[in-house]
């Protein structure tokens, strides 16, 4: 995982650790071996997040920094799906495997169109 | 003074440019494309938080004009180097209850004559519809 810088206080350094935590047992559940990577960062504001986006889908996963959550999938701009769940417990199933399923095609069309993409996460 | 909430100004015109000013840092941008290797805004462009403050600051273009500032004073104000990234007024109101209005930022010289916000219809607006709002923006946002 990316490493993630917290800013300010301690208590924002505990809150984004949390909520670095909290964002990799989301990923485990929903990534497959040949999925496209994460872009993944601090949002500046003590969360963190994870965002796919190739021809013109979007996929963001949220975790803030007073621990809330949500996902949402676009096309275009358009948002199709948004769903806020609680980081402390299992994602639900439906969700999860939603989650799978768009990732999965999402990482399908990336590597066809350009199985060459992991050097654009490996470029300075 | 009053309390009444304010978040859009029908006098702004639908086609006017919007600049949104991100810090030049690469949690605010990335390479995020795999196919294109375009760059593109993340959500840490327009978080939550800021919405749910007061709204997301931006500048006008019609009153960086009026008042004689461009976009190099934007890139150059603040602490830390900033690069701007354009959407236009109907970007925000094609989202239903989402608009714009100027609100001066006393703090920020001529150029905080221009400045203006993003706003809903309510003053701590749900995250749902803050999210459609910003992955429509995003999706239109190009840097300038």
């Amino acid at each position: 995982m990316r490493r993630v810088e917290a800013g300010g206080t301690v208590s924002s350094r505990v809150r984004l650790t949390g909520a670095r935590r909290q964002l990799k047992n989301v990923l485990d559940a929903i990534g497959r071996i040949r999925s496209v990577y994460p872009f993944i960062a601090d949002d500046g504001a003590g969360g963190v997040f994870a965002e796919w986006k190739a021809v013109g889908q979007r996929i963001e996963i949220v975790i803030e920094q007073d621990l809330s959550a949500y996902a949402s999938i676009s096309d275009n701009g358009e948002t199709v799906w948004f769903f806020e769940f609680d980081p402390n417990e299992k994602l639900p199933f439906d969700e999860a495997q939603r989650l799978r399923q768009v990732l999965n095609n999402h990482s399908i069309i990336v590597n066809r169109l350009n199985p060459q993409w992991r050097r654009l996460f490996t470029a300075g | 003074m009053t309390d009444e909430w304010h978040w859009d100004d029908e006098s702004i015109a639908a086609p006017e440019e919007l600049y949104r000013h991100v810090p030049r840092k690469p949690n605010q941008r990335k390479r995020v494309d795999p196919i294109t290797g375009e760059w593109s805004l993340t959500a840490a462009a327009f978080t939550t938080d800021e919405m749910q403050e007061d709204g997301w600051s931006i500048y006008r273009n019609g009153l960086m004009y009026q008042h004689g500032v461009t976009q190099a004073d934007i890139e150059s104000s603040g602490d830390e180097p900033r690069e701007v990234w354009g959407f236009q007024v109907v970007d925000v109101r094609d989202v239903d209850g989402c608009g714009v209005i100027d609100q001066e930022d006393p703090a920020g010289g001529m150029l905080g004559r221009a400045h203006g916000l993003v706003r809903c219809s309510e003053p701590k607006p749900e995250k749902k519809k803050i999210v459609t709002l910003r992955n429509n923006l995003i999706n239109r946002a190009t840097p300038r």
